[in-house]
């Protein structure tokens, strides 16, 4: 079989089985107003030689991270990954399968996603999770999704700084649908405004869709959350990051139903955006609403442990357009990575993760604090990144631009309301002597020496 | 006096005076296999005829439930949703799975007798 299909001979003998004379004949129902006039303007083609060299010279238009001293974050995290998980990842068993479609004979797959799925649980103190889900974004709105199916309402309310791109995925998974979203604003603190929000939860509310570390870097207080929420008989839906849960309270212990978020700090690394991977755990009360392929364990007749895909009748290839959820699909490979990554970096190695970017995020909040034209907004009540103002920080950053040092995601991409605000984000990577870097740096293009 | 009747779908009603109870038949239950889940409507909410009140799972598959009458479901038994092995023990008796008030006795043409029901399951056994 020729490697580059449709030749005009293939497409001779096509049209003549169908009987149509021409190519364009097949199109002809459709308006010419939509219709090329002409063939579209595409050079003939370039030698192998010339592609390689074309693609080359493109390809170094393009910069990796570890040219920059970096403090982008956003939803997207520098985190370091063991040289073991790459190595481990790239096994074929792993890697080349889409997914396990003869699951029970892929033991060795269904294990790492029950591993997978039992470190979603032990970090979030929720009874189930899914195999994973596409991203982020995804996680979150198939998470609305499961609150309006279980509560059989028609509202949710997305409560303060949520993830913008999370906020545009959401509105498209519900157009469509007669569900509506309400905004409740963050206060002058940056938190979700808890007076507005309680006056907002009413018996028509299906989950009030919180972020914490929300997209200002903030810690919500969900524990009021929760409670404003449950009165109403409201789900409560937290989006985070999921290694900022290595420090705090498993959000479980605040009777967060759903938990969701991205995992791409576990293992993903920063790929130009992806890919990553959803995650997403819940009570086990909501087991059956929950989208996604769930791994469970069992016996079988030799009472072996053995794995199984389980509760697949919610499942799209079994219920069809009844099917729980239209996502029959996942990131197998970077979930498994997440799996790898956590037990490659052990209890501690996790723990001091978090606990470096943590302590980084700290230093430099502390360091820009002192620096003249700089204001901190908000509170340091923050996991790994943070918002500083500073007048045209457009200008301030393209400056630093020039000194290789990237100072973090200028919120005015996101609205003109916040042009003179900067997130900034600093993780386990980020050294002392980085750290002063900027801030010096900073105060060099503001003041001079 | 009580009618009972079936709908296309493998459901039963028995109907007392403005009152009918349903549930899956006995063919239906041993088509499905054993039952794990049940998912059954709130009291108050509004059942339509030939529509879906609800959803049964097995280990073999998943199903919708569909009513054969119309009106305002006025019980579920919710003790199923913790025994729903009790439709296949049961399916005519403790396994029943709503009542309803009827808002039209005159759908009730609109089903099955018990011998057009019989015959209906021996034309799909085959």
């Amino acid at each position: 079989m020729p490697y580059i299909l449709n030749t005009e001979k293939d497409i001779k003998a096509m049209l003549k089985s169908i009987g149509v004379d021409s190519v364009d004949a097949l199109y002809s129902s459709l308006p010419q107003s939509i219709k090329l006039k002409e063939p579209l303007d595409i050079a003939s083609g370039l030698s192998e030689f010339d592609v390689t060299k074309r693609i080359t010279e493109l390809s170094q238009k393009n910069t990796t991270l570890d040219k920059f001293n970096s403090f982008l974050g956003a939803g997207s995290y520098d985190h370091y990954t063991p040289a073991a998980l790459r190595s481990i990842l790239s096994s074929s068993q792993f890697l080349t399968a889409y997914t396990p479609y003869q699951a029970e004979c892929s033991q060795g797959i269904l294990q790492a996603i029950y591993e997978y799925q039992s470190y979603i649980c032990l970090l979030t103190g929720l009874d189930v999770s899914n195999a994973s889900l596409f991203d982020g974004a995804s996680a979150l709105a198939e998470s609305a999704l499961m609150s309006l199916r279980i509560t059989k309402r028609k509202k949710v309310i997305i409560a303060g700084m949520l993830h913008p791109e999370y906020i545009a995925t959401l509105k498209t998974y519900l157009s469509g649908f007669d569900f509506i979203i309400e905004y409740i604003e963050a206060g002058d603190d940056g938190c979700v405004d808890l007076g507005k929000l309680n006056s907002k939860i009413n018996t028509e509310t299906a989950a009030c869709l919180v972020q914490s570390p929300n997209f200002f870097g903030l810690i919500e207080d969900i524990g009021q959350i929760t409670a404003m929420a449950r009165e109403a008989g409201t789900l409560t839906v937290m989006a985070t990051n999921p290694l900022s849960l290595v420090l705090f309270k498993e959000p479980a212990a605040f009777g967060v139903d759903i938990v969701c978020g991205d995992g791409q700090p576990f293992g993903s690394g920063l790929c130009f955006g992806g890919p990553s991977f959803g995650f997403m755990a819940a009570k086990k009360d909501y087991l059956r609403q929950m989208p996604g392929r769930i791994v469970g364990k069992t016996t079988d007749k030799e009472d072996n442990c053995a794995y199984c895909l389980t509760l697949q009748a919610r499942e799209q290839h079994i219920r069809r357009q009844n099917a729980t959820s239209n996502i029959c699909s996942n990131q197998s490979l970077n979930a498994i990575g997440a799996a790898v990554y956590l037990s490659l970096m052990g209890a501690s190695g996790i723990k001091n993760t978090a606990l470096y970017s943590f302590n980084n995020t700290q230093y430099l909040y502390n360091r820009l604090s002192q620096i003249r034209g700089i204001t901190l907004p908000f509170s340091n009540r923050v996991f790994n990144e943070f918002v500083w103002q500073i007048k045209d920080a457009g200008a301030l950053m393209q400056q630093l631009h020039k000194r290789k040092i990237i100072a973090g995601f200028h919120l005015g991409e996101v609205s003109d309301e916040y042009k003179d605000l900067i997130l900034s984000c600093c993780t386990e990577k980020k050294t002392k002597e980085d750290i002063d870097d900027l801030a010096n740096s900073i105060a060099e293009v503001l003041h001079g020496k | 006096m009580e009618t009972l009747k079936f709908n296309k779908s493998h459901e039963w009603a028995k109907v007392e005076g403005e009152t009918a109870t349903i549930g899956i038949t006995d063919y239906a239950q041993q088509q499905l296999g054993d039952i794990v889940f049940i998912e059954l409507p709130d009291v108050g909410a509004q059942v339509k005829q030939f529509s879906q009140f609800g959803t049964i799972e097995s280990t073999k598959a998943a199903n919708e439930l569909y009513s054969p009458l119309s009106g305002e479901v006025i019980e579920a038994n919710s003790e199923l949703v913790n025994n729903p092995q009790w439709i296949n023990e049961d399916a005519s008796g403790k396994g029943w799975m709503i009542k309803i008030r009827l808002s039209d006795a005159s759908e009730l043409d609109n089903l099955l007798d018990e011998a057009g029901y019989k015959e209906l399951v021996e034309k799909e056994s085959n």
